[in-house]
């Protein structure tokens, strides 16, 4: 792969995770997360890291000048969370969330377009696209981000595939710090029987970026053990 | 009780994502326990028009799931540009027990994805 595959959002628990699998895969990996830890993940594999806050146009800036004139993949991963229940919900939470998860992927994805020629996007979302209690701001961001997806696939086709993963309940630190009892409850929901791994929601990220997902444009893939049927 | 009825706005950039969702959530949020409806434009359901506008609709969409998770009572109408959607804001206006759907009044939806 001669471009360079950007994924952001990589120091998190699941983007460390789709930066390994990648970068396994072969990927010529560029690394942008705001903290400090995609330094060291980037020595790890090898491969250059930027420090960006993709929220700002600096930020952008930053990130499309690392990537260079040609991106085989984009792996819009970096999301925040801040819940409450919609009457305890501040103005500035809903804010921060719909910016980080949902206007600056769509931002960076429009950002590289002209350099993604032949190219991947994936925009991770999430099964709570779906709905969930005191999530109202993250369900939002992440519901747009499948609308985003699904026009981007048909306005962007053919030169470049868009497609997003939704991944359900996933072993992160977010859940590891939900208490014990919350967290049975979750995985009981789920039809796998178990919580999944990032490791799980990193290989539907590289088939999708890979050739074998060719053919696949404008598709939601859920990676939630069955929560999203069930 | 006094339904709300929401039209999906029109916005051109990404930047407008924020103050849109968020004017939308303050309005549903605000109704109480009265109903809502939200009437979406169906080209931007089926995520066939403009990107932002996608983005929007389907926010939108994310926006009534989540705060009917909430005991609100609220529904999402997906209509085509130009068709009198009146007789069926009157009927989401009193839904009955009816929450967080997406009732679709398009060409659109037949033989493609369910949103």
């Amino acid at each position: 792969m001669n471009g360079s595959t950007v994924v952001t959002g990589a120091a998190g628990g699941l983007g460390s995770a789709i930066a390994r699998r990648l970068a396994a895969d072969g990927h010529r990996l560029l690394l942008v997360d705001l903290a400090g830890g995609v330094d060291e993940l980037a020595r790890e594999l090898d491969c250059a890291a930027c420090r960006a806050d993709i929220t700002s146009e600096a930020g952008l800036d930053q990130v499309a000048t690392a990537a260079g004139s040609e991106v085989t993949a984009l792996v819009n991963n970096a999301g925040i969370n801040r819940d409450a229940r919609a009457t305890k919900l501040s103005a500035d939470d809903f804010r921060a969330v719909i910016r980080v998860d949902l206007v600056a992927p769509a931002r960076l994805a429009t950002r590289l377009r002209s350099a993604l020629s032949g190219g991947v996007v994936v925009n991770v979302s999430s099964r709570a696209a779906l709905g969930n209690f005191g999530q109202a701001n993250y369900v939002a961001a992440k519901s747009g981000l499948i609308g985003l997806t699904r026009a981007l696939a048909l306005r962007w086709a053919p030169a470049v595939r868009v497609n997003a993963v939704a991944p359900g309940l996933i072993d992160t630190p977010m859940t590891a710090a939900m208490p014990g009892d919350v967290l049975e409850k979750l995985v009981a929901r789920v039809p796998a029987g178990r919580i999944g791994s990032p490791e799980d929601v990193a290989a539907a990220v590289a088939r999708l970026c890979s050739a074998d997902a060719g053919y696949v444009t404008g598709q939601v893939l859920f990676v939630c053990g069955g929560r999203s049927i069930a | 009780m006094s339904a709300l009825v929401l039209h999906q706005p029109a916005i051109e950039d990404f930047e407008e994502l924020e103050d849109a969702l968020l004017g939308a959530f303050r309005a549903l949020v605000a109704q109480g326990e009265d109903p809502s409806i939200v009437v979406l434009r169906s080209e931007d359901v089926a995520a066939q028009g403009e990107p932002v506008a996608a983005a929007l609709a389907h926010g939108l969409i994310g926006l009534v799931r989540a705060l009917a998770l909430e005991q609100f009572t609220l529904n999402a109408l997906a209509v085509d540009d130009g068709v009198d959607a009146d007789h069926w804001i009157e009927r989401l206006a009193d839904p009955q027990g009816l929450t967080g759907q997406l009732v679709r009044l398009d060409s659109r939806s037949v033989g493609r994805l369910a949103v």
